[in-house]
């Protein structure tokens, strides 16, 4: 790809993600342009991400839930918050940690969850379904076959995590089945 | 207010000791107890003092703490017994823990909304470009959701019961021929409630099989 071609792409991925209203992955960016390869896209989203953080400017594209999009540093957002009317997210304690358990140990019964909690969590888990955080991603093959419970795109979305691989790492909620693998790549000892 | 607990060779919350215990950092023989219960008495004193709500995970994790020192103490086992019975006792309790620990770390993430901000929601990008839909997550709320939004627009006749005019088999066929679908459109084509519900059990089976694929779009679920 000439220089030129490659510098027109990244601004074009850069007018699409500032349009877009939420994260867009470089497969939908290959959807729209379709004169452009995965790989070419691929390389003008990562070479915008560096060009923003070497701009510092008050906002980056993040990489988050599978896609890019544009969002604010962290330390402007009380000036946001004076603008932004609706409450900033909030939850419990107790839902915070119904959802760090459903988040390390999914796909995870309703049943599972209390024996871990010691208490019941029907309310809770209301609560996070509502909120789109939690879904119910099947049943457990087991008398009764209960729901099990896993978090959403949405979940990653608003604690901004790439995937569901690079939840913060602790060290007593090693995977005990695999099922969530340990970070890979840069930030992968930001649990640490 | 955390309990600080001070013991000659110990200083710090409650739930710390019980880690290291557990972790055989410290020996649950040399845990001076009657310390423990005083020093938690006091912090309970404390409390009621302040008209405070007493912390209660803070006595669970005492009442374990005693727990796990007089079941040593009457048994006086071997070291292996007292191994098994010290984590038997706090594994859970460790467990929950290290969950409070990820509840914490997940709230120090820059959180949506709370300290970062995307660009302000307008048009939803579906409603404007043509090509790109977002997949639904399915979920059986939202979907039910949907269900019963249609069920109360679509028809009020009175249903009379009869022999299933209509199966899952039959719908599935028919919306397995069509490339695209709305949820509102089979509610229109539904002559009754019954119709439209065989027409939704189809859909689900087609999703189910991983032949249709849910979008959404506002408020409209599609079929691909």
């Amino acid at each position: 790809m000439t220089s030129t071609r490659s510098q027109r792409l990244e601004l074009i991925v850069e007018a699409i993600l500032f349009f877009s209203d939420r994260p867009l992955s470089i497969k939908e960016l290959e959807e729209i342009l379709q004169e452009h390869t995965y790989g070419e896209i691929k390389e003008a989203v990562l070479s915008l991400k560096k060009g923003y953080e070497a701009m510092n400017r008050s906002f980056l594209l993040v990489e988050v839930a599978g896609g890019f999009q544009f969002r604010t540093r962290e330390e402007f957002s009380v000036f946001i918050q004076r603008l932004y009317r609706s409450s900033p997210y909030r939850l419990s304690e107790a839902a915070l940690e119904t959802l760090a358990i459903i988040a390390y140990r999914q796909p995870i019964s309703k049943g599972e969850i209390e024996e871990l909690r010691g208490v019941d969590v029907s309310h809770i888990l209301k609560v996070l379904l509502e909120k789109g955080l939690v879904r119910v991603a099947g049943r457990k093959e087991v008398p009764g076959r209960p729901l099990l419970y896993g978090t959403t795109k949405r979940f990653l979305e608003v604690f901004g995590l790439k995937d569901i691989n690079h939840l913060p790492q602790i060290e007593e909620l090693a995977p005990p089945s695999g099922e969530i693998h340990s970070p890979k790549g840069e930030d992968g000892g930001k649990g640490h | 207010m955390d309990c600080v607990i001070k013991l000659p060779e110990f200083e710090g919350p409650l739930d710390l000791l019980l880690y290291l215990v557990h972790k055989n950092e410290m020996d649950i023989f040399e845990i001076p107890l009657s310390s423990i219960t005083d020093q938690f008495l006091d912090y309970v004193e404390a409390c009621l003092a302040e008209g405070r709500r007493l912390n209660p995970e803070f006595l669970f994790m005492a009442s374990v703490l005693i727990h796990l020192k007089s079941r040593l103490l009457i048994d006086t086992p071997s070291e292996e017994e007292t191994q098994e019975t010290q984590s038997e006792i706090t594994t859970p309790l460790i467990g929950y823990l290290s969950f409070k620990e990820a509840a914490s770390r997940l709230n120090s993430l820059e959180v949506l909304f709370r300290d970062v901000f995307p660009r302000r929601p307008g048009n939803s990008i579906e409603e404007i470009v043509v090509g790109i839909e977002r997949e639904l997550e399915v979920d059986l709320a939202r979907l039910t959701q949907a269900f019963r939004a249609l069920v109360k627009r679509g028809p009020t006749e009175k249903i009379t019961i009869s022999p299933p005019k209509w199966t899952v088999r039959e719908k599935f066929e028919e919306l397995r021929s069509k490339e695209r679908v709305r949820l509102r459109e089979l509610a229109s084509i539904s002559s009754c409630i019954e119709e439209f519900l065989v027409y939704f059990m189809a859909l689900l089976e087609l999703v189910f099989q991983g032949i249709g694929r849910i979008t959404e779009s506002g408020d409209e679920v599609e079929v691909l």
